[in-house]
């Protein structure tokens, strides 16, 4: 079905195959190669309108989503493509004076809020104008997105130090390289001690500890058995994730929702760290796990070579849901804001008509 | 001024000794076999270090008052004791140099005339004593020398005998000295260890004074002495090139150790023990079961609540059969005193399980209780068959008791979660299973470091018992789907609090966050009356190295391989945690199905206490 698709191109492909392969790890260097690649596409491909192009962009994004249904930041960053597509074209296509009666109305974000969806139905674009100019303002844009990209885990650090204060007790469940980062860019005067749990079975919870140990931060590594138990002594959580979900939730690595649950129980404030591009327009439901879980190879949790392995189930669950109440705060590369707020951040960042890509 | 409050102090203790001496050989025939056994071996210890005091005051010897300073250095040295952290670092060298002590020897040999007037002296005091043997008993004897029999023995009088002794005295007591002597001050024997590593201690220093002043040049210290000590550290330099191997992983095991002084989480400051691997050899004068039993505790080789408590009874019964009471005392006064030090062994291996402390308890109580006129096998036999009797009732009627109450629990097509091994769980589900009244599954959940789950599902799995295996993090990929948790204790505490192994409070609290019902398993015996609201105040550190090993591929992981040379890493491995009663539905006792907070009252009601 998909080698039929004309738009499933060879290079597209093979960036399926490493995400898939595991020779792109990480949110980061996901996102940077999918940027790459609208890159190359916009150069490359034939397309002369803006609508040609939303297609191509859209049926890429509905080919990874297919392929990989659980890497959300694919099809963030095809909604984040799509998105510019349209204000490039909307730019170019509005009258002068226009642009700047729009540049007025920005300012007045509520007003915006309130007439937008009115104005855009009146007057919705078919984007099938032609304009010259369209793909070197895209490319611009783009290199603009890979650049906050490049710059949002920085951005992220800066705030450090207007979250951890001195003598404090951090507990971090595994290894986020946004959290590595902005613990390790708390000024060095405020000691604080990190409490990592270590996440069975991958346990890269011992990567954050070394790297943070030889940064001279302290850190304990505790099992995750043991998260409940020392809760109560912690001052705070930071976690990273996965991506955050449309209504505020996260789908973070296995075992976030016990961190989550037990600060909850014992009021401890939960901090996710949130680069922008993980915010996803979707909508997961809590209790049926395995819709949006990865459930991963059972060897690293009961060995396939011994003998009760062949009577018994066993789950490698690679996620965690967990239900937007109990986090307290989002820190993105621009702010802070709370799980209620995640709704309007989506809106701004991509198109309302971009929120599913299948349909 | 210093040196003479020392040397006064020294004069104190030495007349203190005498007098003590005197006492000893008064008290010998009154005192019980053990006793004096005990006495006699401190004896022959004084008289080792009268030898060697003797050897030094040789360097000495125009000194005025010749046993003041090596007693200065005695005193130097015990004030040095206590503090531990100071002494850790010079323990190190210590350690490194004691096979050097034997260095000492050559100064004896030149200074017969003191030594033979001290031999003299010791001669009369053994004179007393049983015949001696020769050389090559003692020897022998030497080797085993803390085993008490043969004491009378060694008090020879010779020079090469005491010589011998203090080679076997230093070889001895640098095994002494690894094991971290495991003894209380009032026990009779760290006094017999005591005594030992401060000789040693104050040989080593004045090696390294005379050392030192042969560097220096000072002018206090005769020439010839230090000429001697020259010789003595060209010795010791040779013995160290020769003995690099050996020292080598000795010391790097002890750098170790003091490097792991640093992995300390600061919360946990208090619960960090020192670690007991103790040598049998050293502490013959417990009851072998216990030895053996203090082995398994040490090693986890006995683990569970259930399986302590049944381990401690069955060699306490040992211990009482082979007992004896000593002449002149009184029967369950003697027995209580010999487990209190056994108790207080088991206890530096691995702190008491509140079952076991529950069961000491009880033994005393009935000991207490045994002072009638009967023969002392009577007694025995009437002790030996309660705690029988308490074995039976406690844990086996109770776990069986328990058993029916949960069977009543579980409803067919139950899916039951259960959370590492505990020998009452596993019982009670495979005898629901085994009844064939009701068609269930079980997940077990499990945790690093030390997968007790796995041991639970092999036997669960053996009876054909559906089963579904994940780790800890993945509870709430599971939980939905759940209708029941089961889960053991370690012990309930008196505010209703569980304590159990580290996680079940986690588990409890998903298991309530979904609404599922949590059952908590454990018998009146475990029911304690201490009082506790978090996991940090009383715990048990388990080994952190058990967390660096991935136990699947039994290789180290990789970040943490060398975690001991990165001062801020610490791994920390817990034992228990504590779980509110507000994530517990009901507790399942032998008595009856409780919340959680009736605990106070079973243990007002309990019989025993």
């Amino acid at each position: 079905m998909v080698e039929s698709n004309v738009y499933f191109t060879a290079s597209l492909a093979s960036l399926i195959h490493d995400i898939k392969v595991g020779k792109i790890v990480g949110s980061y260097s996901i996102s940077q190669a999918m940027l790459n690649h609208f890159l190359s596409t916009l150069n490359e491909s034939q397309w002369s309108t803006a609508d040609e192009l939303m297609t191509i962009v859209r049926e890429t994004g509905r080919i990874c989503e297919n392929a990989l249904p659980t890497e959300a930041i694919l099809g963030n960053i095809v909604r984040r493509m799509l998105k510019i597509i349209r204000e490039e074209y909307d730019e170019l296509n509005m009258p002068q004076e226009q642009i700047k009666q729009t540049d007025d109305s920005q300012a007045a974000s509520l007003q915006k809020l309130v007439t937008q969806n009115s104005e855009k139905s009146v007057e919705k674009s078919d984007y099938k104008a032609l304009y010259t100019d369209l793909r070197e303002n895209l490319i611009t844009h783009l290199t603009e997105i890979e650049n906050e990209l490049h710059l949002s885990h920085d951005n992220l650090a800066q705030q450090a130090s207007q979250h951890v204060h001195s003598a404090e007790l951090i507990l971090t469940l595994g290894y986020s390289k946004s959290v590595e980062k902005f613990l390790k860019s708390v000024p060095k005067e405020r000691k604080f001690e990190v409490v990592i749990a270590e996440c069975a079975p991958a346990c890269r919870g011992h990567l954050l500890a070394t790297s943070l140990a030889s940064s001279k931060i302290d850190s304990t590594i505790i099992p995750d058995s043991a998260i409940y138990g020392y809760m109560n002594r912690v001052n705070k959580v930071i976690l990273g994730t996965h991506s955050v979900l449309a209504n505020g939730g996260l789908r973070a690595a296995s075992g976030a929702f016990t961190v989550a649950l037990a600060a909850k129980h014992f009021s401890v404030p939960v901090i996710v760290l949130v680069p922008m591009f993980k915010m996803s327009p979707v909508f997961l439901f809590n209790y049926e796990q395995e819709a949006f879980n990865l459930v991963g190879s059972t060897q690293s949790v009961l060995p396939y070579n011994t003998p009760v392995s062949q009577q018994v189930k066993a789950y490698s669950p690679a996620f965690d849901y967990v239900p937007p109440k109990l986090i307290t705060l989002f820190i993105s590369s621009a702010g802070g804001f709370t799980p209620d707020y995640v709704y309007r951040l989506l809106a701004e960042m991509y198109h309302p008509d971009d929120y599913n890509l299948t349909k | 001024m210093e040196e003479i409050e020392i040397s006064k102090k020294a004069a104190k203790r030495r007349r203190q000794r005498a007098k003590r001496k005197d006492k000893i050989r008064d008290s010998k025939p009154i005192f019980g076999e053990m006793e004096s056994q005990q006495e006699k071996s401190k004896e022959q210890i004084l008289a080792e270090r009268k030898a060697k005091k003797a050897a030094k005051k040789q360097g000495n010897k125009k000194e005025e008052t010749p046993i003041v300073p090596p007693l200065a250095a005695a005193v130097s040295a015990h004030s040095l004791l206590p503090t531990k952290t100071e002494n850790q670092s010079t323990s190190v060298n210590v350690d490194k140099e004691i096979k050097d002590v034997q260095s000492e020897k050559p100064k004896e040999a030149e200074k017969k005339s003191r030594e033979e007037v001290l031999a003299e002296r010791e001669t009369k005091k053994l004179a007393k004593q049983a015949g001696k043997k020769k050389n090559v008993e003692v020897a022998k004897d030497d080797e085993n020398k803390q085993q008490s029999k043969p004491k009378e023995v060694e008090k020879t009088n010779s020079d090469t005998d005491l010589a011998q002794k203090m080679e076997k005295l230093h070889i001895t007591n640098k095994e002494n000295e690894k094991e971290n002597k495991p003894q209380t001050p009032d026990d009779k024997n760290p006094e017999k260890g005591k005594p030992m590593t401060k000789a040693e201690r104050r040989a080593l220093q004045e090696a390294q004074r005379a050392a030192k002043a042969k560097l220096m040049a000072e002018k206090n210290k005769p020439t010839t002495s230090s000429t001697g000590s020259s010789t003595e550290k060209k010795i010791m330099i040779d013995k160290k090139e020769t003995k690099t191997k050996e020292t080598s992983h000795k010391t790097a095991s002890i750098i170790s150790q003091k490097s792991s002084s640093l992995h300390k989480v600061r919360l946990f400051k208090h619960l960090y023990t020192e670690k007991c691997n103790f040598n049998i050899k050293v502490n013959s004068s417990f009851h072998p079961a216990i030895l053996k039993l203090g082995a398994q505790y040490a090693n986890n080789a006995v683990v569970g609540c259930n399986s302590r408590c049944y381990a401690f009874l069955r060699a306490m019964q040992i211990l009482i059969k082979d007992f004896t009471t000593p002449s002149e005392k009184v029967f369950y006064r003697a027995l209580e005193s010999e487990i209190q030090k056994s108790v207080e062994f088991l206890h530096k291996c691995r702190p008491l399980a509140v079952s076991v402390s529950n069961a000491l308890k009880y033994i005393k109580l009935i000991i207490s209780q045994e002072n009638s006129s009967d023969s002392d096998d009577e007694k025995k036999g009437r002790i030996i068959d309660k705690i029988e009797t308490y074995a039976h009732e406690q844990i086996e009627t109770a776990a069986r008791s328990i058993s029916l109450k949960v069977r009543e629990k579980i409803s067919d097509d139950d899916v039951i979660l259960t959370f590492g091994y505990s020998s009452l769980i596993k019982r009670t589900l495979v005898e629901s299973w085994k009844s064939g009244e009701k068609k269930f599954s079980i997940i077990v959940v499990d945790s690093r470091p030390d997968f007790e789950g796995r041991e639970m599902l092999d036997s669960l799995a053996k009876e054909g018992i559906c089963c579904t295996y994940v780790f800890i993090n993945a509870t709430s990929f599971v939980m939905p789907k759940v209708t029941k948790v089961l889960l053991g204790a370690h012990a309930l505490l008196a505010n209703g609090y569980v304590m159990s192994r580290v996680g079940t409070a986690q588990i409890s609290m998903i298991a309530s966050f979904y609404n599922v019902p949590v059952l908590v398993c454990c018998e009146t015996h475990k029911f304690s009356e201490r009082v506790q609201t978090d996991s940090f105040v009383y715990n048990e550190i388990g080994d952190p190295n058990a967390l660096v090993v991935n136990k699947n591929s039994m290789k180290p992981y990789e970040h943490l391989k060398d975690w001991e040379s990165i001062p801020h890493l610490t791994p920390l491995n817990l034992r228990y945690d504590i779980t509110p009663p507000e994530l517990v539905t009901a507790v399942v006792t032998e008595i009856a199905l409780l919340p959680c907070t009736s605990v106070q009252v079973i243990l007002r009601v309990k019989p025993s206490e």
